[in-house]
């Protein structure tokens, strides 16, 4: 099966308008593709638009709430008006809500789980049908993290989601074998991006029960970008996602130097195996 | 002591005989509404089980996934926090068993909307066994398999409430389908490259050092 990543052809980028998905976009564009950035946020679409000026018109920005079923409706019909056919679907939106499990509420438990699981599960809902019936090579890739493959002590919430995506791009690459349309699943370790700030990107829809003082704010926002403004660059991993849809592969990792955590897991399994 | 307080998620749930309490509630509960609901109730055992069946295998092209995996999947974390926080409260010893069919972790049956519910309640129930590392409750994981004596299950739940190991694993989940579903996964990490290096942000996946995760040959 040959690849999408082909000039003039269609992508389209959830979560598109910053960090990974700003990636991306913009090495999507740099392979001469058209490309849908899809964000929630109006104030970041505005900034991707004019980080990717030089693009033109082969650049879309599209408002677009994963969670929302109408907005995927809405986004459809954009890729056909407009484009005819959708060739690659990149579902990265996410939020990295941590803390507690135990101590989280509805509006947490919803709030992660409606955008990093449904979001992607919409998107799929919603254009894979398209994709598969023009017949052209195609490819969903959907962007998971480590902590779809272990966890951590205050990832819970999270790492249900991610868990559930890197199941879904597993079947659905089983499902497709065969077909025009491949899936791919991305496994980010630190990124730096701003997924972390989560707190002040919360829609009044999802809102804490209780909000940490500015303070505590800042200095827990500081602290991950502190940590992840030492990781690898958006633009690096959007790299990676393009060689991943050319070469076909079933997984994306961007740090081989999560091996020894991913070996734990595995080893703890095969501890248990006739234990 | 008297038995668990079960949830049954799917009508194929293992049926686990009828010494057990089958938690039920409204089926649009909300997380509160389930969490009093488990706080209200008497619980001798300290034991609370979440039994999952296979279910049927639903494409994904086919599916609803509201009612196939956003609606049980809240319903779980309901339950487990419910009794985690219970539990928590009462400082005392407890156990939270997720009974999952194998297939939650290894999946190759025909591509199904139903494993992206089960290996969400596997990423659930581990990092639930992590944020209560340092308490009293422990998290345990018991797959089974299709077809298995109910026997054998059974002495394999009991096992996990008094031993309370991470995971314990039916029969089909042997060393050769593990190694053959993470090969692909390591080959791709190493194919990654190292990243910039890190600051230090301590110890992780500590959950799963083999001196923690409770088998006979930690």
């Amino acid at each position: 099966m040959s690849h999408p990543v082909h000039p003039g052809k269609t992508a389209l980028v959830t979560g598109g308008a910053s960090g990974i998905g700003l990636g991306i976009a913009r090495v999507l564009l740099d392979a001469g593709l058209h490309v849908i950035v899809a964000d929630v946020r109006a104030d970041h679409l505005e900034t991707a638009r004019a980080a990717l000026a030089e693009a033109g018109d082969r650049a879309l920005f599209l408002s677009l709430d994963v969670g929302n079923r109408d907005d995927w409706q809405r986004a459809r019909e954009t890729v056909e008006e407009r484009y005819g056919r959708l060739h690659i679907l990149c579902l990265n939106a996410g939020v990295g809500l941590l803390g507690s499990m135990i101590d989280s509420d509805e509006a947490d438990w919803m709030w992660s789980t409606i955008v990093n699981l449904a979001g992607v599960t919409n998107g799929v809902d919603a254009l894979l049908p398209h994709m598969l019936a023009h017949g052209e090579p195609g490819h969903v890739i959907a962007t998971s993290s480590m902590g779809g493959l272990i966890v951590a002590n205050d990832g819970g919430i999270y790492s249900s989601a991610k868990f559930g995506v890197v199941a879904l791009m597993e079947e659905l690459r089983r499902a497709l074998a065969g077909t025009s349309v491949s899936a791919s699943v991305l496994c980010p370790a630190a990124v730096n991006t701003n997924i972390f700030d989560h707190v002040r990107m919360r829609p009044e829809a999802f809102a804490a029960k209780s909000v940490p003082d500015e303070r505590m704010l800042e200095e827990a926002e500081a602290f991950a970008r502190g940590i992840l403004s030492h990781g690898r660059s958006p633009l690096e991993v959007g790299e990676m996602v393009r060689a991943a849809i050319a070469a076909d592969a079933p997984y994306v990792f961007t740090d081989s130097a999560v091996r020894p955590t991913l070996a734990a897991r595995y080893n703890a399994l095969l501890a248990s195996v006739g234990a | 002591m008297g038995g668990p307080l079960v949830l049954a998620l799917g009508a194929d749930a293992p049926f686990l005989g009828p010494q057990p309490d089958y938690f039920a509630a409204e089926a649009d509960a909300g997380i509160a509404a389930v969490r009093a609901q488990i706080e209200a109730m008497p619980v001798p055992s300290n034991t609370y089980l979440l039994a999952v069946g296979t279910g049927d295998p639903v494409a994904i092209d086919g599916a609803d996934w509201t009612s196939e995996v956003l609606a049980p999947l809240r319903r779980a974390f309901a339950f487990a926090t419910g009794a985690a926080r219970k539990l928590r409260a009462s400082g005392d010893r407890g156990s939270i068993v997720f009974l999952l069919p194998s297939s939650a972790l290894l999946s190759d049956g025909p591509p199904s909307a139903r494993s992206v519910l089960l290996r969400a309640l596997l990423g659930m129930a581990e990092a639930l066994r992590a944020e209560l590392g340092s308490s009293p409750v422990r998290t345990s994981i018991v797959f089974h398999a299709v077809g298995e004596d109910p026997i054998e299950l059974g002495a394999r739940l009991e096992h996990a409430v008094a031993e309370r190991p991470m995971y314990s694993l039916s029969a089909d989940l042997d060393g050769a389908r593990i190694r053959g579903y993470f090969a692909p996964l390591f080959a791709a990490i190493d194919a990654a490259g190292a990243g910039p290096p890190l600051p230090d942000i301590g110890p992780m996946a500590m959950v799963y050092d083999l001196d923690r995760v409770g088998t006979r040959r930690s």
